[in-house]
């Protein structure tokens, strides 16, 4: 099943990314993907039935999981959004069809937590906040490309099929503060996830590298508060600050 | 009975001829009234625009005839326009019409106009009574030209310089609504543009020229307001986006006031055009700040020539819509057809049964009722089993768009087309200007 989920989402991947040369196999794009999420969504309860628990209690299955989150958002951007929205699909598939590849290398990797008192409540947390600085990211990385044609005066692809500049910039900016809020509450929740087991799940370094990363983030919006920092500069930004946070995830891996 | 197209247009007629053959509404009028008045058994539609003049007629007319009636309203003599007319019939007439409707025929590819003139143009035959059996034909052009600029991208991108300064200030900056704009010049370019900008939702236009009367008679007229040369760096300061064109042979921001303007917020997204020829600002600018972009006339230039081919591009998918309409419209006309060439059949055969079932029981009236009776409903019977064969072989031809073997049966059956007939009048024809 899980052979047949990785054939579709890279399927899907590729043809979203040849959608912003010929904006109508976006369709095919969907087809794909939407085939892909419905079987690794009984992946998923296969897991959970399995294991009597939601499959959230290894990082490898965490993944899986996240994955199927980015699948449901860029689905909605293709089939909700109105035009140039609908390109962002083109950045999330390939980038979740990467994660689901990297899933699968490390299905069996992490130890198994016990879930109980706070830890579901920090794992929920802490899946929205990297779902929204990953989107964050994905505007900066947008950004980035569009405003790189646009320097160059060689208008191409972007030019025509990602949303205005500005647009981009102040959606990443919301995405990432989005992404702070609940990375600040999976913080506290896992502090006291920490507080009420025997065995604390979380290692000191990982703990330490979450308040680094949140603290970065504050440092983000301070900078374009007092300091006005827009467009490039705030986009690529996000994106090194994305980086914390997958660092985060490869200190929860080697804990 | 055939439909066909004859015309000139833009590709292979110039302009000075394209004029004399052109009609005037007031023509277009006389002309139908004409045909009206004439009688004449033919269903027409002009399209006269400045890039193209074209006659849709449905009926009976031979080439000759539409150009000695266009020679006669127009006065242009048919050998001058010879080398780029064009003569479409039947299927290609109106997949003719589609593809004009659709923009693919204009000058620059999916221009929008074009579908408000093919609108107009059959309105006007409509409300003269002359467009009858083309209906159809102009109703689907009209869906096409719709489809064309929803479900593809053949309309979208500006083709001129001015849409393309707009177009790109849009790019960066999305809705201009609440943007500045700053204007400098106040000549041809300088109103195109902030007209362009007032257009596309922008309420802070000003507008600064060295001569303030100008400016100021400019700003008038855009609705902008008009502050003093020297006011010109705090404008750039506060403004969004800066389009210069001006006939300085100078430049006019120069790279010190570009730093001096951008000094408090270098941070900020500015767009600044150039549309001067000799260039009004100086390259160096576009390094005055993080996030300042310059386009000179030639970037916005490129920007266009890149939306066209992107149009074009678009062209194959507009062509699927046209072939796809084109097969609804065959299968629209050849059921309609066939529904009056079956109703015909059977009408004939019903009529050639009642005469002889009429001069046969004339002889036989020694038959009671019922025999009456049942003989009239065994050669009911027998007409509908001969018919059934022939009646399926119709539906299925036409079912097909098999036109040939339509026709065949027309022809064997000695049928006419009802739906095919265009408007009958009642006089002789009127081929010339009353």
């Amino acid at each position: 099943m899980r052979a047949l989920v990785t054939a579709l989402y890279i399927t899907g991947a590729l043809l979203s990314v040849l959608g912003f040369y010929r904006p109508r196999v976006l369709k095919w794009a969907m087809v794909c993907t939407s085939a892909g999420l419905f079987w690794q969504s009984a992946y998923l309860v296969q897991v959970a039935r399995s294991t009597g628990q939601i499959p959230v209690t290894t990082l490898g299955s965490w993944g899986s999981v996240f994955v199927w989150v980015i699948v449901v958002l860029a689905l909605t951007a293709l089939w909700v959004s109105q035009g140039r929205y609908r390109a962002m699909a083109g950045f999330l598939l390939p980038i979740g069809a990467t994660f689901w590849l990297v899933d699968l290398s490390m299905a069996s990797t992490g130890h198994r937590l016990h879930l109980s008192g706070w830890l579901p409540l920090h794992i929920g947390l802490a899946t929205l906040a990297v779902v929204g600085l990953l989107l964050s990211a994905v505007m900066g990385l947008m950004y980035t490309e569009k405003e790189r044609e646009l320097r160059q005066k060689s208008v191409e692809v972007f030019y025509y099929r990602l949303p205005a500049l500005q647009e981009m910039d102040r959606w990443s900016a919301r995405f990432a503060a989005f992404g702070l809020g609940f990375w600040l509450l999976a913080l506290l929740a896992g502090h006291l996830a920490e507080t009420t087991v025997a065995r604390p799940p979380f290692s000191p370094v990982v703990q330490v590298w979450s308040l680094f990363t949140a603290a970065m983030y504050v440092l983000y919006f301070a900078l374009r508060v007092l300091r006005g920092w827009r467009g490039r500069p705030a986009a690529v930004m996000v994106m090194v600050l994305f980086l914390l946070v997958l660092m985060n995830l490869l200190a929860l891996t080697l804990s | 009975m055939k439909r066909q197209v004859v015309g000139i247009s833009h590709v292979a007629t110039p302009l000075a001829l394209r004029e004399q053959a052109s009609f005037s509404p007031g023509q277009i009028d006389d002309a139908y009234r004409a045909l009206i008045a004439g009688g004449v058994a033919i269903d027409m539609v002009i399209l006269s625009t400045c890039n193209r003049t074209e006659l849709y007629v449905s009926g009976a007319w031979t080439l000759a005839d539409i150009l000695t009636f266009w020679e006669n309203w127009t006065g242009i003599e048919r050998g001058l326009i010879s080398d780029g007319l064009y003569w479409y019939q039947d299927d290609e007439a109106v997949r003719h019409l589609f593809r004009v409707a659709a923009g693919l025929d204009s000058m620059i590819v999916g221009e929008p106009e074009i579908l408000g003139q093919v609108k107009g143009a059959y309105q006007r035959a409509q409300q003269a009574e002359v467009a009858g059996s083309l209906h159809r034909m102009f109703q689907m052009a009209l869906k096409v030209g719709k489809r064309a600029r929803t479900e593809t991208l053949v309309a979208q991108n500006a083709v001129s310089m001015g849409h393309v300064v707009v177009e790109l200030a849009q790019r960066v900056f999305g809705a201009l609504r609440g943007r500045r704009a700053l204007v400098v010049g106040a000549g041809a370019m300088a109103e195109l543009v902030s007209r362009h900008f007032r257009a596309s939702g922008v309420e802070d236009l000003v507008i600064v020229n060295r001569t303030h009367a100008h400016g100021q008679a400019l700003a008038a007229r855009v609705g902008a307001s008009a502050p003093l040369w020297s006011d010109l760096r705090s404008e750039m300061a506060r403004a969004d986006i800066v389009a210069v064109a001006t006939k300085s042979a100078d430049l006019v921001i120069n790279e010190m006031l570009a730093k001096r303007a951008f000094h408090d917020d270098a941070n900020r997204i500015r767009f600044l055009f150039d549309l001067s020829v000799p260039r009004n600002i100086a390259p160096a600018v576009a390094h005055v700040g993080r996030q300042t972009f310059v386009y000179d006339v030639d970037d916005v230039q490129a920007v266009v020539a890149k939306n066209q081919a992107e149009r074009m591009r678009e062209a194959d998918a507009v062509g699927h819509i046209i072939e796809e309409e084109l097969k609804v419209f065959k299968e629209s006309m050849g059921a309609t057809h066939v529904g009056a060439v079956i109703r015909s059949l059977q009408e004939r055969a019903e009529a050639v049964r009642r005469a002889e079932l009429t001069r046969m029981m004339a002889k036989l009236h020694h038959l009671s009722d019922e025999d009456r009776a049942l003989i009239d409903q065994a050669t009911r019977l027998m007409v509908n089993k001969i018919l059934n064969d022939p009646v399926a072989s119709l539906r299925r031809w036409a079912g097909a768009g098999d036109q040939h073997s339509l026709a065949t049966a027309l022809e064997l059956f000695d049928l006419e087309r009802e739906a095919e007939k265009p408007t009958l009048r009642n006089a002789q024809s009127l081929n010339s200007p009353s």
